[in-house]
């Protein structure tokens, strides 16, 4: 695989460089370390993980991310911030790789996006902003709750921290990649 | 519980310098790989990084105005030379592989020069991993019981890799 920015896999998504007569695909990689020393990791692939046009934010209220006004979520803000989702597509499972507690496995969807921002307009607080959105999964598939991280981008790698998925009263460090690529047949 | 590497270093010192810290290691290579490490590594009062050369003297001045400028001890935790038991408890494998790679992993925080803390002489943290014919030195961002660094990975330096580090105790340790 080629490293890829978060921005790179948008756009290549919008506009492949290469011929996709099958379309494209994604893959997007997670992995969670929390205090406990509890590494989880999952990789969400096609058909369950694309590109969506518009991933909007459930917001599990446990990030810092206004919710409107006129600058955050105003007559300023996009219309639309792209990114890729698992969410209505079978999601995928978060596995324990290691630490001191039993084999885990939780059921998650996995939504990553990035606002561009407004160029020149950061000191508005109108810059690029990316999160992560975590929904954990009932058996059925339904949301039952989840985290929304802000995320910061460290060229390919989107990094976060914010409550532990196995443990919402721990804490954990995220960390995030995807990779688009076309769709061979 | 995990303890910060600051408090890990406290509670070694509290014991009389003589500690284990149980260490867990993540790494998330750009690529996609997932790497998970454990370590079991003594307290080290003073420890000297390998590849990354210390760059002020040490000196033995404490007194006058003398400790403002002189290199401060930087205490840590490293697996290197003498630990607890055999080197197999140290090392990390891929996620999804049950191949075991053998580390020497060092964690250590350095209070830095006091008169220099404005020109960015104060606290650091660095990490070092050495497994094999691959080592990386990271300088590390401590955020809270954290430490999180982002370089080379130790897998394949010519990836870069985000290293998430923590510790989940330290105890006393009677070598």
């Amino acid at each position: 695989m080629a490293w890829m920015t978060l921005q790179e896999a948008i756009d290549y998504a919008i506009s492949p460089k290469d011929p996709t007569p099958f379309g494209i695909e994604v893959i997007g990689v997670i992995s969670m370390h929390d205090d406990d020393g509890t590494v989880m990791w999952g990789a969400a692939t096609f058909p369950n993980f694309t590109f969506r046009p518009d991933v909007p934010l459930t917001n599990w209220g446990t990030a810092t991310i206004s919710r409107g006004g006129l600058w955050g979520g105003g007559w300023l803000a996009p219309t639309q911030v792209p990114g890729f989702s698992t969410r209505g597509q079978g999601g995928l499972n978060l596995n324990v790789a290691t630490g001191n507690v039993p084999t885990t496995t939780i059921q998650i969807d996995l939504s990553v996006r990035r606002n561009p921002g407004r160029p020149g307009w950061s000191f508005l607080g109108l810059g690029p902003s990316t999160y992560i959105e975590i929904d954990m999964l009932s058996p059925a598939g339904a949301a039952t709750g989840g985290v929304t991280l802000k995320a910061v981008e460290s060229g390919p790698l989107v990094k976060a921290e914010g409550p532990s998925m196995r443990d919402p009263a721990s804490t954990a460090s995220y960390t995030f990649t995807v990779w688009v690529y076309p769709r061979i047949g | 519980m995990a303890v910060s590497l600051q408090d890990g270093i406290a509670q070694s010192i509290g014991f009389g310098g003589s500690a284990l810290a149980d260490i867990q290691m993540s790494m998330h290579d750009a690529d996609g790989p997932v790497l998970s490490g454990v370590a079991i590594a003594p307290f080290v009062p003073d420890l000297a990084l390998r590849n990354a050369p210390v760059t002020l003297a040490s000196s033995s001045t404490t007194t006058g105005i003398g400790h403002w400028f002189t290199r401060q001890p930087t205490p840590g935790f490293s697996t290197r030379g003498a630990g607890p038991g055999d080197a197999q408890h140290n090392y990390y494998q891929p996620v999804n592989d049950p191949h075991v790679t053998l580390m020497d992993i060092s964690l250590r925080r350095d209070p830095g020069v006091p008169i220099l803390q404005w020109l960015r002489g104060g606290p650091s943290v660095q990490i070092e991993i050495e497994a094999g014919a691959n080592a990386v030195t990271l300088n590390a961002d401590e955020d809270g019981v954290y430490l999180r660094a982002v370089g080379p990975s130790i897998a394949d330096p010519s990836h870069r890799a985000v290293y998430t580090v923590s510790l989940s105790s330290v105890t006393p340790w009677i070598p």
